[in-house]
């Protein structure tokens, strides 16, 4: 009693250290056959399958199938069907990413510039998002391996990172995507092991700022609670320490967004978690959850209801599966066949028990059907209808999942779908093709109908106005509610049949008028122009002006031109904006022994009581002297002592900043070297550290020093604090003076050029996308009209037999789409 | 084949609404609940601006006294609530109560399991399985009596989840209209009856709301932008309609201000005022305000001190708000203090169990219903 009572004390007292320490047990790492034939668990007996199996087995590993799948499945034995998917599981993309994902837009320019060009960027990465969602539902309709897309999908509503809570960083949201993507089918350790330091999560949980001196614990909790071991597995204890350990993972977006450690920021020391004590990082965080038994079940879990069925598993099938995990060493693959294999995968009290998600149900519909009469806009839309936004979940533990997707406002728009899809399907006609000059990029909002508009053409052949049409994917607001944000825009491609004299002709401008508006207090109609292309050129609707405008909103008008929130007009001067192109692209020359650079800006500056006082400077793009960097960023500081000099770190250019960094160059705890170079009055220490460099080193560094003269001191770090505006301007002056210093002089003295203007540059490369958005959508194996369809179906049976998860009255495929029992799997 | 429960299905929306109803007359009275969804920060709502410790804590986001609107003394010196809440002035001792310090035992510092907490009642320590609405709401209405026993209006049926009675989530009423109702058929698969059920409720209940809802009377206010407003607006329609649905959930995005708090807080303040008192001045001129009682709650407070972010981390006790017709404005219970945290947390001083109670009695004649927590602060809370 007494003793139990004092073990009592100490637990609590301990806290972190309740748990049992659980040692790193070498286990063999085996192989799915290894485990299949070393387990007393038994597994399902091979048989033939028949049409009603192979759709069952396809429905619920990937998406419901087409007649020709099904038969295809049905000539195997249930062995051979499950070895035919886990061999073809792949997550190569077969339809190719927007060319955007390759491009770094410099997100670190958006610190710098002004609200109007930040505006700008971030809608452009809004709206490369809503390409993406497009691009993801091609490509699961398309994909002859389903099961790995729907690992995708289950992984990425598993480790979230939204983009909603990304900073409008599309292409983070990308690198996380591609992390899933590398992962899903196989190295489950590689993909925990990635999320430490991927961008996406470190931004969406705050990671960023986690510092020794202000922990911040979310990420830790999180990947704790939701990502890895589940609620309950772990302690607070486990969590404030686990925070310590991720603290220094952060991310920079120099060279494109990446993974940074911040040394600076790392709280060393021991660290207590999960009862394991060393000296740990955020990288070692992974392997001590994954030691624990709990981050195996978690997974197991998870895919249970993704795979196996929404009813709860016996608690021994969990415990079997769980060791199979342990023992496969968590490769995906491997334990998908220890799954698949397994007598409950095939216990047909599961069958239709699974809730097919909004996205499993809309490409199913396309797959099965083989039918591409809706197009990949209309499908993201209606999957938006039904609750399920992609890469936004609302929350970091993504969606529920299950019966949750037949809530009743679910409910009622998957049972819109249905009967339009159905109907669309019956009444198709081929779809006419016509060759224009001109498309544009729309997206809106419906309220009592869809946003209707009508495009002017103005050419050499005057001004042409074309019939009023009407925007079909418009979000319906009165029965959805508004767009929450701007990246859930969904934007389409839309080609602009014009009479041929105008289509041969040159145009000087394009009209866009949103024509009737409306609004109540419920919702709202309104018409978004992303952009416009005429030959192949694409202008982003910034480039636009908008006229009237709404009353009292002057600022927003001018800011998105594009976003009609009242009846209006778009317009875009086409031969304005194409001189303002040649201008600006029309690249000046450098100037051989000049520093030319596309932009010379400051980062940041601090305030003048700082102890160390520091300007951060960067130029976007430098050459000089035949050497070139992507990035060459540095300091211009005035140290404890007064001392003015010029500050160089190891990681702030791209390449490095320097041939050689010296041997006398100080390096931190993270290891980076530094190079000060003090404008005067030299100390032997620095001395040395500047006589280490290379004579083509000691004649940058002397460009670099002069090179303040040419420094403006416009960004918006001083906007916030005119007090460190004036300090800074004050003190630009004496590093000028200090600079004319015979010892830092070249001759010829290097200028900074400033080659063509960066702000103009990025303002009108931001249509680009749109090049990117001619994407061929197919149906896998080809589109097929309703008869060959039909006659590849005969064979199979009744539809109701094999198109349906449960046993029902529907007497053909259309009445199996619209029945309930499809939401099933 | 084994058998397998399926309890978690029947659930919310239900499959029988025969209860065992000791149901009073019904009085016409409606709850709406508010989940100011992510947690505000209650510290930077109502604030303690001339407290050392508050400023000690809150480095860089404490808010000065010009800031706040003064409400009175407290035991942490006077206390303001934020200045972008002026749109609720006429509100300020006369219907709106402010309760400090409101919070459990425990604290679960998950956003997920401490919600489902406050849908049941449960605390850190002791976990209830049924939903403390759905439990009180349909022991007090038949379902005879009522169009719905609840409607979410942020088409999420969260708070309902554990319900067997008649509820409804959706994001906008016109929602329902044009619904196929499939025949209801015996079926062995629960998730398939499930569908047919919802399905079945949504189309009877969205005739009979139809038919109402034609009788709604216009807005006398205009309600400002914003999706609470849209929520609200509903709100509105449904009661002025003379349809019955005694409880109503709404939602306002946007509190886990885990980062650069300084400037999206005050937005997010500025919005709530701001449909709240449309939604207040809409129900007083169309005669509903007195059957009308709003309470506010969150998932938890938020760390008394800063993070290194400008922002704050998931905390303990927090600062809520009930409003309505019958509401005796003021302060209620008293603000934790802030040179007694512990573990960096502040201790709450009342229990939102106690909150539950109160309505429970006094706005539906329920006085058994929480009992243990009745907080006898809260007597005088409604005028009823």
């Amino acid at each position: 009693m007494w003793r139990g009572m004092l073990v009592a004390l100490f637990a609590s007292v301990l806290g972190g250290c309740q748990t049992v320490a659980t040692k790193p047990v070498q286990v063999e790492i085996m192989s799915a056959s290894d485990w299949r034939q070393s387990t007393s668990a038994p597994q399902v007996e091979d048989a033939l399958l028949s049409p009603s199996d192979a759709a069952s087995f396809l429905r619920r590993t990937g998406f419901e199938p087409s007649p020709g799948e099904v038969m295809a499945a049905s000539q195997l034995t249930r062995h051979q069907l499950i070895q035919q998917t886990l061999q073809g599981l792949s997550t190569r993309p077969v339809v190719s990413p927007p060319d955007w994902v390759r491009d770094d837009p410099r997100y670190w320019l958006r610190g710098l510039m002004d609200e109007e060009f930040r505006q700008a960027f971030n809608n452009a990465r809004a709206a490369e998002v809503g390409q993406l969602r497009q691009w993801w539902v091609q490509q699961m309709v398309q994909t002859p391996s389903p099961m790995a897309e729907r690992l995708v999908l289950f992984f990425d509503n598993r480790l979230v990172a939204g983009f909603s809570g990304l900073n409008d960083n599309s292409h983070a949201l990308w690198q996380h995507h591609q992390l899933i993507r590398d992962h899903a089918t196989g190295d489950y350790r590689g993909l925990i092991q990635g999320l430490v330091r991927d961008p996406a999560v470190l931004m969406y949980l705050d990671n960023d700022r986690n510092t020794k001196d202000a922990p911040n614990e979310n990420l830790a909790r999180e990947i704790m609670e939701l990502y890895v071991l589940g609620e309950g597995n772990y302690t607070e204890a486990d969590v404030k320490q686990a925070a310590r350990a991720l603290t220094g993972y952060g991310f920079t977006d120099l060279g494109g967004t990446r993974f940074q450690l911040q040394g600076w920021n790392i709280a060393g020391g021991s660290k207590s978690i999960l009862g394991q004590r060393g000296q740990f990082d955020g990288d070692d965080l992974p392997r001590i959850l994954l030691d624990q038994r709990a981050a195996a079940e978690h997974l197991v879990r998870g895919l249970w209801y993704e795979f196996v069925s929404t009813q709860a598993p016996e608690p021994a099938v969990i415990d079997q599966w769980t060791d199979a995990a342990i023992a496969l060493d968590y490769r995906i693959d491997h334990l998908l066949d220890v799954i698949l294999y397994s007598p409950e995968f095939w216990d047909p009290a599961h069958l239709g028990y699974g809730v097919k998600s909004p996205v499993e149900f809309v490409v199913g519909a396309v797959r099965a059907t083989q039918s591409a009469h809706l197009s990949p806009v209309a499908l993201v839309s209606a999957i938006q209808g039904q609750g399920q936004n992609l890469f936004d979940p609302p929350d970091v533990s993504g969606y529920a999942g299950g019966v949750n997707w037949l809530a009743p406002e679910f409910l009622v728009e998957r049972q819109a779908f249905a009967r339009s899809f159905a109907q669309g399907w019956m009444d198709k006609t081929p779809e006419q093709n016509f060759d224009t000059p001109l498309y544009l990029l729309l997206g809106g909002e419906a309220y009592f109908g869809p946003p209707a508009y009508e495009v002017t053409v103005v050419g050499e052949h005057g001004r042409w106005t074309g019939s009023a049409s009407e925007l079909e994917h418009a979000r319906d607001t009165e029965r959805l509610g508004r767009y929450q944000d701007d990246s859930e825009i969904e934007w389409a491609r839309i080609p602009i049949q014009l009479p041929s004299h105008i289509s041969a002709g040159e145009a000087t401008a394009l009209e866009v008028r949103f024509m009737f508006d409306a609004a109540g207090s419920t919702g709202d109609r309104n018409l978004f122009v992303g952009g416009a292309q005429w030959r192949g050129q694409s202008f982003a609707a910034n480039l636009g002006t908008q006229t009237p405008g709404c009353r009292g909103n002057s600022e927003n008008t001018r800011r998105n031109p594009g976003k009609l929130y009242c009846a209006g007009t778009w317009r875009l001067d086409l031969q304005a904006v194409k001189s303002q192109a040649d201008q600006v692209f029309k690249t000046p020359q450098p100037v051989s022994g000049d520093l030319n650079t596309r932009g010379f800006y400051v980062r940041w500056a601090n305030a003048p009581d700082d102890r160390y006082r520091s300007m951060n400077v960067i130029f976007d793009g430098l050459e000089f002297e035949g050497r070139e960097w992507e990035i060459f960023s540095f300091k211009y500081a005035i140290d404890d002592r007064g001392t003015y000099k010029i500050d160089f770190t190891g990681d702030e250019c791209i390449p490095d900043c320097f041939t050689r960094w010296p041997a006398k160059a100080w390096r931190d705890e993270v290891g980076r070297p530094h190079v000060n170079v003090p404008y005067s009055s030299a100390d032997q220490w620095a001395y040395d550290q500047y006589n280490g460099l290379t004579k083509d080193d000691k004649r940058l560094v002397k460009a670099l020093m002069s090179a303040i003269v040419d420094l403006p001191l416009t960004s918006r770090t001083f906007e916030r604090d005119p007090a460190v505006l004036a300090f800074w301007t004050e003190t630009q002056a004496k590093f000028i003076e200090k600079s004319q210093s015979r010892r830092w002089r070249l001759s010829p003295q290097p200028k900074v050029r400033v080659l063509g203007d960066a702000r103009q540059m990025a303002m009108m490369s931001m249509g680009g996308m749109m090049n990117s958005m001619q994407m061929d959508y197919q149906v896998p194996a080809g589109e097929v009209s309703i008869q060959q369809w039909l006659d590849q179906a005969e064979p199979l049976g009744p539809a109701w037999q094999w198109g349906l998860a449960v046993q029902a009255d529907a007497s053909n495929y259309p009445e199996v789409l619209q029945h309930p029992g499809y939401y099933l799997r | 084949m084994r058998r397998r429960t399926f309890m978690h299905l029947t659930g919310a929306l239900g499959l029988g609404w025969t209860l065992p109803g000791w149901a009073a007359a019904d009085t016409g009275r409606t709850l709406v609940l508010l989940h100011l969804k992510g947690a505000n920060d209650g510290l930077n709502t109502l604030i303690p601006f001339d407290n050392d410790d508050y400023k000690k804590l809150r480095p860089k986001i404490a808010l000065p006294k010009s800031e706040a609107i003064e409400m009175g003394d407290s035991a942490v010196g006077p206390l303001g609530l934020h200045q972008r809440m002026a749109a609720l002035d006429a509100s300020f001792n006369n219907d709106l109560a402010v309760l400090p310090g409101v919070g459990y035992p425990s604290q679960n510092r998950s956003h997920f399991k401490s919600v489902k907490l406050w849908a049941t009642g449960s605390d850190g320590i002791r976990a209830n399985r049924k939903g403390w609405l759905v439990d009180a709401v349909e022991r007090q209405f038949a379902a005879e009596s009522i169009e719905l026993h609840g409607a979410s209006l942020d088409g999420s049926l969260e708070v309902f989840r554990a319900g067997n009675g008649r509820y409804l989530s959706m994001a906008r009423l016109s929602q329902l209209t044009g619904l196929n109702v499939s025949k209801s058929m015996e079926q062995s698969n629960g998730l398939l009856n499930l569908v047919q059920n919802r399905t079945q409720t949504l189309s009877e209940t969205s005739q009979a709301l139809e038919a109402k809802l034609s009788r709604a009377r216009r807005l006398p206010v205009r309600m400002p932008h914003g999706e609470l407003s849209a929520q609200l607006t509903e709100v509105i329609r449904l009661i002025s309609s003379g349809a019955r649905v005694p409880v109503m959930h709404v939602t306002l995005d946007g509190f886990d201000t885990h980062e650069g708090q300084l400037w999206r807080h005050p937005r997010l303040l500025e919005e709530l005022s701001e449909s709240l008192a449309a939604f207040r001045q809409n129900l007083i001129r169309l005669g509903h305000w007195d059957e009308t009682l709003l309470m506010t709650y969150a998932e938890f407070g938020r760390r008394a001190g800063e993070n290194g972010s400008e922002g704050t981390d998931h905390g303990t006790a927090n600062t809520h708000f009930v409003m309505g017709g019958k509401v005796r404005g003021g302060m209620y219970g008293e603000h934790p203090r802030l040179d007694r945290l512990e573990d960096g947390d502040m201790v709450h001083s009342m229990d939102y169990r106690a909150i539950y109670q109160t309505i429970s009695s006094h706005w539906w004649g329920d006085p058994l219903a929480w009992a243990e927590y009745s907080d006898p602060r809260l007597a005088g809370l409604l005028r009823v």
